[in-house]
């Protein structure tokens, strides 16, 4: 097992050189525990990838802390976070799901009040985390979950004709809810969760039926 | 802040080596943060202080989980995220305090049902982590809090004809709750902290009046 310690270890030892080099460094956001993510998946470890992402999520908060970066990336954390709490309902550990949830929660909600979110070209992010904020309650809450996809997707709509918002659908396919998406929902339906339209609602009746 | 940022980053950047040399190798035991500690004391960052103790009690849990078996690592883990939600509600920051410290409830909980710290040596390790869990369930549930205190109290009181729990009182000086006695309680009274039949009366009657 320390082999996969050593991986922990590793994704969490950056270079200094490397930290300085990028403007808007998050842990998550090296990727560098993909090797060790993949393996506890293989090894069907739910509950260490609800760890691992939790930690991941803990450490980015920390840093965003220290050195204030732009919103985007403390979004980052909080999705890590709730891929924290989806991976550990997955595995099995409720209690622990819920707090990374809620922890998740109380942070999104500090940035979405203010509306720092609604300023500037990338608006639709306000959007990108209300859902995010649903995926975070649904781990605990459905109906307080419904409440923020009905408002995310109402939100999506007034900026539906910004081409934005569709180019960014494109081009970050592997960012926020697709993560989520791409690991705890409906395989089959991969394609569709790329659009609000569609995945909210699909979000909504899966939610509904569990 | 970004020169914090560098040394956040500098302390959770362990060698390999240092890895595989220590077998119990944990975040907290590497001792690598305080001197980022000492800087967000001078600035007064209590909320800063809080992160910085959830991010690395969360990454000793996931190392804890996946390459470490040691029950007195899984015990400092369960103490630093104690500390974070004391740190958190002295900085303000009630909501993010309960989180943290509702976790290490759940983590405690686990170790003290299996009835690990009560095999071998150390057997009144098992009291410290009631006593731990007393000190955060202080964070959010006074009452609940007493009940661990005096369940840590009874529990001292059965090993002190042990040598070693007063040795270990003078061992371990630096830690566990002499630590949140030092940041957060009286100061006039820091020396009677260290037994816990001083400390532990005194902490319920300073939740008793808070």
């Amino acid at each position: 097992m320390s082999e996969l310690g050593r991986k922990f270890v590793d994704a969490l030892s950056i270079p200094i050189a490397e930290f300085d080099r990028r403007h808007h460094f998050t842990y998550a956001g090296t990727g560098r525990h993909f090797p060790l993510m993949k393996q506890l998946h293989e090894m069907q470890d739910y509950a260490g990838l609800g760890r691992l992402h939790e930690a991941m999520g803990a450490v980015d908060l920390m840093l965003h802390h220290l050195t204030p970066d732009n919103p985007v990336s403390l979004m980052k954390a909080f999705s890590t976070l709730i891929l924290g709490a989806h991976w550990y309902r997955k595995g099995g550990e409720a209690e622990l799901a819920a707090l990374a949830a809620k922890r998740a929660l109380v942070e999104a909600e500090r940035i979405r009040k203010p509306g720092e979110l609604l300023v500037g070209p990338v608006t639709y992010y306000h959007w990108y985390l209300t859902e995010m904020m649903g995926d975070a309650a649904a781990v605990f809450d459905p109906e307080l979950a419904l409440g923020y996809y009905r408002e995310a997707l109402d939100g999506f709509a007034t900026v539906d004709k910004d081409d934005e918002v569709g180019e960014a659908q494109e081009s970050f396919p592997g960012n926020f809810l697709y993560d989520t998406a791409l690991y705890f929902l409906a395989e089959g339906h991969r394609l569709n969760w790329m659009r609000a339209k569609a995945r909210i609602p699909a979000k909504i009746s899966q939610w509904l039926k569990t | 802040m970004p020169e914090l940022g560098r040394e956040f980053v500098d302390a959770l950047s362990i060698p390999s080596a240092e890895f595989d040399r220590n077998p119990y190798f944990t975040y907290s035991g590497s001792g690598r943060y305080l001197p980022l500690i000492k800087r967000l004391i001078e600035v007064h960052d209590y909320a800063g202080i809080g992160r910085l103790y959830e991010a690395i009690g969360a990454a000793d849990l996931m190392l804890l989980h996946i390459a470490i078996d040691n029950r007195i690592s899984r015990m400092e883990a369960c103490f630093a995220l104690t500390l974070a939600a004391h740190w958190y509600r002295k900085g303000g920051e009630t909501e993010l305090a309960i989180l943290p410290a509702k976790r290490v409830l759940v983590e405690a909980e686990r170790l003290r049902e299996s009835g690990q710290l009560l095999v071998g040596p150390v057997t009144y390790y098992h009291w410290y982590l009631i006593e731990i869990m007393g000190d955060a369930a202080a964070v959010f549930d006074p009452e609940r809090a007493l009940g661990y205190y005096r369940e840590a109290l009874d529990g001292f009181a059965t090993v002190e004809e042990n040598d070693e729990l007063g040795e270990g009182n003078e061992v371990f000086p630096g830690n566990f709750l002499y630590q949140i006695a030092l940041h957060f309680l009286v100061e006039g009274h820091r020396l009677n902290w260290m037994l816990a039949k001083g400390r532990i009366p005194a902490k319920i009657s300073q939740w008793l009046k808070a």
